[in-house]
């Protein structure tokens, strides 16, 4: 699939920061978490992942730290911050209205 | 599990160091590698085999070099910008931590503030001077490190004035200078306006090349033409003058229309052609100088005959000039030998006479203070070593006081940098209060030593205390200071923090001692060489002002100078010179007159010249003394000095053998002479040399005369030189032009002042009087240099003194502070107060007795530079000045000790040892 390539940076950092909002994840964890709710149709790219939470960590919308995996492997783990929570907030709102627009445009 | 992290929440709320950005390299491999195998695992789960898992984990990674690179990239701009970010936080943080530390314990910062002001502000005293007077004398001038003196050798290997015909001749041979100049400074009467009143200043006569060869360019106007004052240019035909810049401001209050006005000096009308520069005063160091001439207007100006500028054999000129492109000094040097040999064969009058470069111009200027001033750099700079010794030993002990919270930041994460950062930040608050401040004492100080030249007869030119290099100077030491202060407590604090973290803390910062004890002792024995040179300097200035001057009561004398010269045109206009000297002596009896007849004036007397001037006034005159023959190259040059009838009962020396002269010795009598033991000694030396010396002959300037009397000798110029032949002439027989009233009075002698001016009036109203002043002011007048060297060093020593003692009752009276309970314990198991008090008292006099015993040598070792600075002080001198300077020491020690032993002694032994 090709989904990943047209998904907007802005979009990723979106959809990550959803997904921590329901708990603290390593990057893996959240990779496999977006893979089964989109039900297979988003397959992101590692890389470009690991990009967007180190740049999400250096804006302090997450935080990290190294915690034992469940099958007991040292892994990185993120969770929100008071600030990626403002900033999902704002960002979920904003996306959803445009697409609306774009969606009673295009309907 | 691995130690708990400590959550970036919480060292955020205890403001602690946040290290890494999101990540390092290391860390993003661990990350990535984790994440490959938990793909792995869950593929492995779904049914691959290890090898196809592996290939698809990377395959859904993408390309991990690049990610890789592309992470770590990301995570060094970040780690940067956090580390700004960081650093602009902490600053923050430290300098409000230190500010309120300033406003709830002010007492170290204000002790701190104060004593590095007078520390560092003392040494920019001394060294605006240095710079003005003695580093950078000729500050406007171009390039004055090119610039040369050159002077004329006498046969004896002296210096002496160069003669016109002599200096134009140098100008014209010489290949290795360019632009020689002529100069010579004179005491001149000057008016600005035709009714204005007479006021005596300096200027200068200059060759038209002078200003050219300073390259100094008018403010306003032009500078001397060559047919002015060059070297074809006739004598007395060009009547301008250029005048100073600070003239210009106060007395034509900039006016640009100042050009072309006219002055009067010494009575001769000169016109205004320009404006020197700013700032420009000359070329002699100290001597303020705001009128320049033509040197070819030298003869008209002092009534002398035009012929002046063409006898070979009057030397009054002064000479500098501009090495060339290419030359050097020794080059100069070898080619002013042959010009003057050249000479010495073509004019039979210059035989034996060479010209010299004698030094670089600003090094010749400033020659005469450079002994003074840097004597006074080094007890500045030691008195500055104190108070970094005696700061440094403060902040130890504040640094082991805030041992608690020092650990406490270490232990939370705190590096090295981060806790010297903090000591940075409290010492550039400091210097940043401290250095104003201290620009104040410097400002102060300057005034302090405005005050010591008070007394000097010539207008003097002193730099401003806060030129631009005084400031650069006070902010670059004081920053220097501040920071060896602050870092070595850090340091130190950093060494204990990181001991005490590896041994599980405890009170290992409050072992020893010996470090703080070590900057006591320093501090004591670098202002023990402080003290005890001032101690020495001060004697040697006791010596200076009990030496035998000869002179008979100076208190209670009045000098008034004036010069018949001066008066001008009044007397010009009769036309000649010999005119003129006819009429002095009516004058001059007239003066005397009036004078003894004021009320409590007991006798009046005229001289030339009078006594210890700071700049030595006395003719000299050649002589030959009959039936004497003269060694060859021996030196028949005398100092004399023309004197009125009871000079000698009046203001001394006193005659010892034959008579002072009479109102017998007349114009129309035959010429005599007195002369002191000196020339006795030297020319009948055996037997009774004055007795011998009565009744023989002196022929000098073309008379014989008879010498009548001999005087004791006396001071005549430094106090501190030897004493020369002297010869003194009766003034009648010559009536000089110069002339110095001196009387002496039972009462004030400066209440007397307006009378005396009345008369000058009276007699002639356009005669000058000159800087009226007792003669004690005189003398004392011509120990300036000594005054100032002794005055300053005792206030800086007894700063030192004072900086040392405050160290030494800190050290202890933190001991007693540490010791507190152990003393509880003493004297709880029976020790008495007295115990307690010797124990303190002991350390103290320990300390004080290392202190001497250090500085000693060096003391002994800084007497020897100060040789040249003290008078009549033998080898034993240095010793007593040590010795009274280490008993001062002792009884401040013990007086120290005392007290803080005795608040020892206090010691409640129950409440003492309740206490932690």
């Amino acid at each position: 699939m090709t989904t990943d390539a047209r998904l907007i940076r802005g979009t990723l950092d979106l959809l990550i920061l959803k997904t921590l909002a329901a708990g603290a994840f390593n990057g893996f964890e959240i990779v496999s978490e977006l893979e089964s709710r989109s039900g297979g149709a988003l397959e992101i790219e590692d890389s470009a992942l690991y990009q967007a939470l180190h740049r999400m960590e250096a804006r302090g919308l997450i935080d990290a730290e190294w915690g034992v995996s469940d099958n007991n492997r040292r892994a990185r783990y993120y969770s929100i911050t008071r600030a990626g929570r403002t900033h999902l907030r704002a960002e979920s709102r904003r996306w959803l209205e445009s697409a609306l627009i774009v969606q009673r445009v295009l309907t | 599990m691995t130690r708990t992290p400590i959550r970036r929440g919480i060292r955020r709320v205890f403001r602690l160091a946040m290290r890494g950005g999101p990540s390092d390299a290391s860390a993003i491999d661990a990350e990535i590698q984790s994440h490959l195998e938990q793909r792995i695992d869950a593929l492995v789960r779904l049914g691959y085999s290890r090898d196809d898992a592996a290939a698809e984990a990377r395959r859904r990674f993408g390309d991990i070099a690049a990610a890789r690179a592309r992470l770590i990239a990301q995570a060094r701009r970040h780690g940067r910008r956090m580390t700004i970010l960081e650093w602009f936080g902490t600053l923050r943080q430290d300098v409000v931590l230190t500010g309120r530390r300033v406003v709830t314990r002010p007492t170290f910062a204000l002790v701190a503030v104060c004593t590095l002001a007078l520390g560092v502000g003392a040494n920019t005293t001394v060294f605006a001077w240095m710079d003005g007077l003695v580093l950078n004398p000729l500050p406007v001038v171009h390039n004055a490190n090119t610039l040369v003196a050159l002077q004329t050798l006498t046969p004896s290997g002296g210096t002496q004035s160069t003669s016109y015909p002599d200096y134009l001749d140098w100008a014209a041979a010489s290949h290795t200078l360019r632009d020689v100049v002529a100069y010579r400074r004179e005491q001149l009467s000057l008016r600005l306006s035709a009714d204005d009143d007479a006021r005596s200043i300096w200027g200068v006569l200059v060759s038209s090349n002078y200003f050219d060869a300073l390259g100094l360019q008018p403010a306003l106007g032009r500078f001397f033409r060559q047919d002015e004052s060059g070297p074809v240019a006739k004598a007395g035909e060009a009547p301008v003058a250029v005048i100073g810049y600070e003239m210009w401001q106060r007395d034509f209050a900039g006016r640009g229309d100042v050009l072309g006005k006219p002055v009067w000096a010494n009575g001769q009308r000169l016109t205004i052609v320009g404006v020197a520069p700013r700032g420009f005063h000359g070329t002699n160091v100290g001597f303020g100088f705001d009128f320049w001439a033509p040197v070819t207007m030298e003869p008209s100006l002092l009534f002398q005959p035009a012929a002046k500028l063409t006898y070979r054999n009057s030397r009054w000129i002064r000479v500098f000039a501009r090495l060339a492109p290419n030359s050097s000094v020794a080059l100069a040097q070898q080619e002013m030998k042959q010009i003057g040999r050249d000479l010495s064969s073509r004019y039979a009058d210059d035989k034996n006479v060479e010209p010299a470069v004698v030094a670089l111009l600003d090094a010749e200027a400033s020659a005469f203070l450079k002994p003074t001033f840097t004597a006074l750099l080094g007890a500045t700079g030691l008195l500055l070593l104190v108070v970094v010794f005696n700061m440094t030993g403060l902040a130890l002990v504040r640094t082991a006081a805030r041992r608690d919270e020092l650990a406490i930041r270490a232990a939370l994460g705190a590096g090295r940098a981060r806790i010297a950062q903090q000591f940075v930040v409290e010492a550039a608050l400091i210097a940043v209060v401290a250095i104003p401040v201290a620009l104040g004492v410097a400002q102060l100080g300057r005034s302090v030593l405005d005050h010591f030249l008070d007394h000097v007869t010539f207008p003097v030119a002193t730099p401003p205390a806060l030129s631009a290099g005084a400031v650069v100077f006070t902010v670059a030491t004081m920053s220097v200071v501040v920071f060896v202060i602050a870092l070595w407590p850090a340091m130190r604090a950093w060494r204990r923090i990181a001991a005490s973290l590896g041994s599980g803390g405890g009170r290992t910062m409050t072992g020893r001692t010996r470090g703080r004890d070590a900057i006591v002792i320093l501090q004591l024995a670098l202002s023990l060489v402080v003290v005890a040179s001032a101690a020495l300097l001060e004697r040697s200035l006791a010596r200076l002002r009990s030496i035998d001057t000869g002179l008979i009561d100076p208190p209670h004398t009045l000098l008034v100078s004036s010069d018949f010269d001066l008066a001008g045109e009044g007397y010009a206009g009769f036309g000649d010179n010999a005119i003129v000297r006819e009429r002095r002596l009516p004058l001059a009896a007239e003066i005397l007159r009036r004078t003894r007849a004021l009320p409590g004036v007991q006798n009046a007397v005229l001289m030339d010249t009078p006594p210890l001037g700071l700049v030595s006034g006395f003719d000299a005159v050649d002589a030959q003394v009959v039936g004497y023959v003269p060694a060859p190259n021996e030196t028949m040059v005398f100092q004399i000095s023309f004197v009125t009838p009871g000079f000698f009962s009046t203001i001394g020396p006193a005659v010892v053998r034959g008579r002072e002269f009479t109102e017998l010795d007349r114009a129309d009598a035959p010429p005599v002479v007195v002369v002191n033991e000196a020339f006795a000694r030297r020319f009948w030396p055996g037997g009774d040399p004055a007795i011998s010396a009565i009744g023989k002959t002196v022929r000098a300037a073309s008379r014989t005369a008879t010498i009548v009397g001999v005087t004791r000798d006396a001071k005549y110029h430094a106090l501190s030189d030897a004493t020369p032949p002297f010869i003194y002439m009766p003034y009648a027989q010559w009536s000089p032009s110069a002339l110095t009233l001196a009387l002496r009075t039972s009462g004030d002698p400066i209440a007397l002042v307006p009378a005396v001016r009345g008369i000058f009036h009276d007699v002639a109203a356009a005669l000058p009087v000159i800087d009226p002043r007792t003669l004690e002011d005189q003398v004392s007048g011509a120990l300036t240099l000594q005054r100032l060297a002794a005055t300053l060093s005792t206030v800086l020593g007894g700063l030192a003194l004072l900086v040392a003692t405050l160290g030494l009752y800190g050290t202890l009276s933190e001991s007693v502070e540490r010791r507190r309970s152990e003393i509880a314990v003493r004297m709880a198991l029976g020790a008495r107060a007295g115990d307690v008090l010797r124990l303190f008292a002991t350390r103290g006099l320990l300390l004080v007795v290392i202190g001497v015993v250090l500085g000693t040598p060096v003391f002994l070792g800084a007497s020897r530079l100060l040789q040249s600075q003290v008078y009549g002080v033998g080898g034993w001198a240095d010793l007593i000045a040590l010795g009274v300077t280490a008993a001062m020491f002792t009884v401040v020690a013990v007086g120290t000790s005392f007290i803080t032993a005795s608040r020892a002694a206090r010691v409640d032994p129950v409440t003492a040892m309740r206490s932690p």
